[in-house]
Protein backbone atom coordinates (compact mmCIF):
# COMPACT_ATOMS: atom_id res chain seq x y z
CA UNK A 1 0.00 0.00 0.00
CA UNK A 2 1.61 3.46 -1.34
CA UNK A 3 1.05 6.81 0.84
CA UNK A 4 -0.17 9.06 -1.72
CA UNK A 5 -0.24 11.95 0.81
CA UNK A 6 3.19 13.16 -0.13
CA UNK A 7 1.79 12.94 -4.38
CA UNK A 8 -1.58 14.83 -3.32
CA UNK A 9 0.42 17.67 -1.17
CA UNK A 10 3.18 18.39 -3.70
CA UNK A 11 0.92 18.54 -6.37
CA UNK A 12 -1.75 21.06 -4.42
CA UNK A 13 1.28 22.78 -3.41
CA UNK A 14 2.72 23.34 -6.30
CA UNK A 15 -0.82 24.10 -7.91
CA UNK A 16 -0.82 27.24 -4.89
CA UNK A 17 2.26 28.86 -5.51
CA UNK A 18 2.20 28.77 -9.04
CA UNK A 19 -1.29 30.43 -9.08
CA UNK A 20 -0.29 32.70 -6.54
CA UNK A 21 2.38 34.25 -8.32
CA UNK A 22 0.08 34.45 -11.57
CA UNK A 23 -2.25 36.42 -8.85
CA UNK A 24 0.72 39.15 -8.64
CA UNK A 25 1.74 39.10 -12.16
CA UNK A 26 -1.18 38.73 -14.44
CA UNK A 27 -2.52 41.59 -16.44
CA UNK A 28 -5.88 41.39 -16.50
CA UNK A 29 -7.81 42.09 -13.44
CA UNK A 30 -10.55 38.77 -13.90
CA UNK A 31 -7.02 36.72 -14.65
CA UNK A 32 -6.29 38.10 -11.44
CA UNK A 33 -9.39 36.96 -9.75
CA UNK A 34 -9.53 33.33 -11.20
CA UNK A 35 -6.15 32.53 -10.44
CA UNK A 36 -6.83 33.29 -6.64
CA UNK A 37 -9.88 30.86 -7.07
CA UNK A 38 -7.28 28.22 -7.98
CA UNK A 39 -5.59 29.17 -5.18
CA UNK A 40 -8.21 28.71 -2.99
CA UNK A 41 -8.90 25.51 -4.34
CA UNK A 42 -5.57 24.19 -4.03
CA UNK A 43 -5.47 25.50 0.08
CA UNK A 44 -8.52 24.01 0.75
CA UNK A 45 -7.05 20.55 -0.49
CA UNK A 46 -4.06 21.43 1.80
CA UNK A 47 -6.59 22.20 4.55
CA UNK A 48 -7.97 19.02 4.72
CA UNK A 49 -4.89 17.14 4.69
CA UNK A 50 -3.90 18.68 8.06
CA UNK A 51 -7.43 17.22 9.03
CA UNK A 52 -9.58 20.28 8.98
CA UNK A 53 -12.72 19.24 6.88
CA UNK A 54 -14.78 21.67 8.29
CA UNK A 55 -13.25 24.82 7.72
CA UNK A 56 -11.88 23.75 4.42
CA UNK A 57 -15.60 23.41 2.88
CA UNK A 58 -16.63 26.80 4.53
CA UNK A 59 -13.36 28.55 3.29
CA UNK A 60 -14.11 27.05 -0.24
CA UNK A 61 -17.99 28.01 0.61
CA UNK A 62 -17.44 31.18 1.59
CA UNK A 63 -14.19 32.41 -0.04
CA UNK A 64 -15.26 30.97 -3.60
CA UNK A 65 -19.07 30.93 -3.21
CA UNK A 66 -19.35 34.49 -1.90
CA UNK A 67 -16.47 36.43 -2.13
CA UNK A 68 -15.21 35.69 -5.72
CA UNK A 69 -18.70 36.26 -6.87
CA UNK A 70 -18.66 40.30 -5.14
CA UNK A 71 -14.82 40.55 -7.01
CA UNK A 72 -16.39 39.21 -10.25
CA UNK A 73 -19.92 41.81 -10.08
CA UNK A 74 -17.62 44.49 -8.84
CA UNK A 75 -15.08 43.97 -11.83
CA UNK A 76 -18.25 44.18 -13.97
CA UNK A 77 -19.56 47.02 -13.17
CA UNK A 78 -16.50 48.91 -13.19
CA UNK A 79 -14.78 49.97 -16.46
CA UNK A 80 -11.23 49.01 -16.13
CA UNK A 81 -10.63 48.83 -19.83
CA UNK A 82 -9.01 52.60 -19.24
CA UNK A 83 -6.26 51.19 -16.63
CA UNK A 84 -3.40 51.03 -18.34
CA UNK A 85 -0.06 48.99 -17.26
CA UNK A 86 2.46 51.04 -15.50
CA UNK A 87 6.51 50.92 -16.75
CA UNK A 88 8.05 48.82 -14.16
CA UNK A 89 10.31 50.22 -12.23
CA UNK A 90 12.70 47.72 -12.13
CA UNK A 91 15.32 49.02 -8.80
CA UNK A 92 11.74 49.49 -7.01
CA UNK A 93 11.16 45.72 -8.10
CA UNK A 94 13.88 44.46 -7.01
CA UNK A 95 14.09 46.15 -3.49
CA UNK A 96 10.68 44.40 -2.77
CA UNK A 97 11.46 41.16 -3.68
CA UNK A 98 14.58 41.39 -1.89
CA UNK A 99 12.63 42.28 1.16
CA UNK A 100 9.47 39.95 0.59
CA UNK A 101 12.57 36.76 -0.25
CA UNK A 102 14.33 37.84 2.97
CA UNK A 103 10.59 38.12 5.33
CA UNK A 104 9.93 34.32 3.19
CA UNK A 105 13.37 32.90 4.34
CA UNK A 106 12.69 34.31 7.92
CA UNK A 107 9.34 32.36 8.18
CA UNK A 108 10.48 29.29 6.63
CA UNK A 109 13.78 29.16 9.26
CA UNK A 110 11.64 30.11 12.28
CA UNK A 111 9.35 27.35 11.49
CA UNK A 112 12.34 24.84 10.39
CA UNK A 113 13.74 25.24 13.91
CA UNK A 114 10.72 23.39 15.80
CA UNK A 115 10.28 19.85 15.75
CA UNK A 116 6.90 18.90 14.38
CA UNK A 117 4.65 16.26 13.62
CA UNK A 118 0.75 15.53 13.34
CA UNK A 119 -1.04 15.36 16.49
CA UNK A 120 -3.70 12.33 17.24
CA UNK A 121 -6.23 12.62 14.78
CA UNK A 122 -9.48 14.36 16.11
CA UNK A 123 -12.37 12.09 15.71
CA UNK A 124 -15.51 14.61 15.06
CA UNK A 125 -14.24 17.98 14.40
CA UNK A 126 -17.33 20.20 14.42
CA UNK A 127 -18.03 18.57 17.42
CA UNK A 128 -14.91 20.21 18.97
CA UNK A 129 -15.17 23.69 17.26
CA UNK A 130 -18.35 23.79 18.64
CA UNK A 131 -17.80 23.18 22.24
CA UNK A 132 -15.35 25.21 22.20
CA UNK A 133 -16.63 28.27 20.49
CA UNK A 134 -19.89 28.48 21.78
CA UNK A 135 -18.57 28.23 25.77
CA UNK A 136 -14.77 30.04 25.81
CA UNK A 137 -14.81 31.88 22.88
CA UNK A 138 -18.50 33.33 23.27
CA UNK A 139 -17.75 36.58 23.39
CA UNK A 140 -15.83 36.61 19.79
CA UNK A 141 -18.32 34.87 18.31
CA UNK A 142 -20.57 37.30 19.04
CA UNK A 143 -18.45 40.61 18.12
CA UNK A 144 -17.52 38.75 14.99
CA UNK A 145 -21.52 38.51 14.13
CA UNK A 146 -21.20 42.21 14.88
CA UNK A 147 -18.62 42.86 12.59
CA UNK A 148 -20.44 40.80 9.72
CA UNK A 149 -23.51 43.46 10.51
CA UNK A 150 -21.87 46.84 10.29
CA UNK A 151 -19.48 45.58 7.37
CA UNK A 152 -22.95 45.02 5.89
CA UNK A 153 -24.48 48.52 7.22
CA UNK A 154 -21.28 50.16 5.88
CA UNK A 155 -21.15 48.76 2.64
CA UNK A 156 -25.14 49.63 2.07
CA UNK A 157 -24.31 53.33 3.26
CA UNK A 158 -21.50 53.82 1.36
CA UNK A 159 -23.12 52.62 -2.29
CA UNK A 160 -26.39 54.52 -1.00
CA UNK A 161 -27.22 57.23 -3.86
CA UNK A 162 -27.66 60.84 -2.17
CA UNK A 163 -31.14 62.22 -1.79
CA UNK B 1 4.89 10.70 6.74
CA UNK B 2 5.28 14.00 4.96
CA UNK B 3 7.47 16.34 6.92
CA UNK B 4 4.98 19.24 8.37
CA UNK B 5 7.64 22.04 7.55
CA UNK B 6 6.64 21.92 3.66
CA UNK B 7 3.03 22.75 5.03
CA UNK B 8 4.87 25.81 6.70
CA UNK B 9 6.93 26.47 3.39
CA UNK B 10 3.86 26.79 1.42
CA UNK B 11 2.11 28.87 3.80
CA UNK B 12 4.62 31.44 4.59
CA UNK B 13 4.95 31.20 0.55
CA UNK B 14 1.72 32.53 -0.17
CA UNK B 15 1.84 35.53 2.40
CA UNK B 16 5.45 36.79 0.60
CA UNK B 17 3.53 36.55 -2.70
CA UNK B 18 0.67 38.66 -1.71
CA UNK B 19 2.96 40.95 0.19
CA UNK B 20 4.63 41.38 -2.77
CA UNK B 21 2.02 41.69 -4.91
CA UNK B 22 0.80 44.46 -2.56
CA UNK B 23 4.07 46.41 -2.90
CA UNK B 24 4.50 45.90 -6.29
CA UNK B 25 1.07 46.62 -7.41
CA UNK B 26 0.73 50.87 -7.67
CA UNK B 27 -1.97 51.05 -10.52
CA UNK B 28 -5.41 49.26 -9.72
CA UNK B 29 -6.79 48.99 -6.36
CA UNK B 30 -8.70 45.76 -6.93
CA UNK B 31 -5.84 43.77 -7.65
CA UNK B 32 -4.00 45.05 -4.00
CA UNK B 33 -7.65 43.76 -2.37
CA UNK B 34 -6.82 40.26 -3.91
CA UNK B 35 -3.32 40.35 -3.05
CA UNK B 36 -4.89 40.93 0.76
CA UNK B 37 -7.04 38.25 0.22
CA UNK B 38 -3.74 35.78 -0.54
CA UNK B 39 -1.87 37.65 2.51
CA UNK B 40 -4.93 36.20 4.70
CA UNK B 41 -4.87 32.92 3.43
CA UNK B 42 -1.48 32.08 3.92
CA UNK B 43 -2.46 33.80 8.02
CA UNK B 44 -5.06 31.09 8.07
CA UNK B 45 -3.33 28.31 6.89
CA UNK B 46 -0.69 29.15 9.37
CA UNK B 47 -3.19 28.41 12.08
CA UNK B 48 -4.34 25.08 10.59
CA UNK B 49 -1.03 23.96 10.29
CA UNK B 50 -0.31 24.64 14.17
CA UNK B 51 -3.73 23.66 14.98
CA UNK B 52 -2.46 20.15 13.55
CA UNK B 53 0.49 19.91 14.80
CA UNK B 54 -0.94 20.51 18.75
CA UNK B 55 -3.93 19.45 18.02
CA UNK B 56 -5.32 22.60 19.11
CA UNK B 57 -8.98 23.91 18.45
CA UNK B 58 -8.52 27.67 19.36
CA UNK B 59 -5.70 28.02 16.26
CA UNK B 60 -8.96 26.60 13.92
CA UNK B 61 -11.18 29.15 15.71
CA UNK B 62 -8.60 31.92 14.92
CA UNK B 63 -8.68 30.64 11.50
CA UNK B 64 -12.62 30.99 11.42
CA UNK B 65 -12.40 34.52 12.66
CA UNK B 66 -9.78 34.99 10.00
CA UNK B 67 -12.15 34.17 6.66
CA UNK B 68 -15.00 36.46 8.54
CA UNK B 69 -12.85 39.17 8.90
CA UNK B 70 -11.66 38.81 4.98
CA UNK B 71 -15.18 39.17 3.81
CA UNK B 72 -16.56 41.99 6.30
CA UNK B 73 -12.83 43.54 4.85
CA UNK B 74 -13.82 42.66 1.51
CA UNK B 75 -17.14 44.06 1.29
CA UNK B 76 -16.16 47.61 2.51
CA UNK B 77 -13.05 47.25 0.62
CA UNK B 78 -15.24 46.82 -2.73
CA UNK B 79 -17.80 49.83 -1.83
CA UNK B 80 -15.13 52.22 -1.31
CA UNK B 81 -13.78 50.88 -4.69
CA UNK B 82 -16.97 51.53 -6.34
CA UNK B 83 -17.37 55.05 -4.61
CA UNK B 84 -14.03 56.13 -5.60
CA UNK B 85 -15.25 54.65 -9.45
CA UNK B 86 -18.14 56.58 -9.27
CA UNK B 87 -16.45 60.16 -8.17
CA UNK B 88 -13.45 60.08 -10.21
CA UNK B 89 -14.25 57.45 -12.82
CA UNK B 90 -11.03 55.90 -12.21
CA UNK B 91 -9.23 53.61 -9.37
CA UNK B 92 -5.81 54.25 -10.06
CA UNK B 93 -4.25 54.57 -6.61
CA UNK B 94 -1.34 56.82 -8.12
CA UNK B 95 -3.91 59.83 -8.94
CA UNK B 96 -5.74 59.70 -5.89
CA UNK B 97 -4.20 62.26 -4.53
CA UNK B 98 -7.05 64.70 -3.53
CA UNK B 99 -5.66 64.53 0.40
CA UNK B 100 -2.26 65.99 -0.64
CA UNK B 101 -0.98 63.41 1.25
Amino acid sequence: MIDITPIIFYLAALIAIGSAVMVVVAHNTIYNLLFLIITFIATAVLWLLLHADFLALAMLFINVGALAVLFMLTIMLLDLHKIKRVKTNWLYTAIAGGCTSILAIMFIIIASTQKLRHAKHISNEIRSIGNVLYTHYFVTFELVGLLLLVAMLSAVILIKEEQ
Amino acid sequence: MLNMHAYFIVSSLLFALGFFGVIINRKNLISILLCIELMFLGVATNFIIYASIYGAVSAKIMALMIIVVTVAETAVGLAIVILIHKQQQHIDVTKLTRLKG
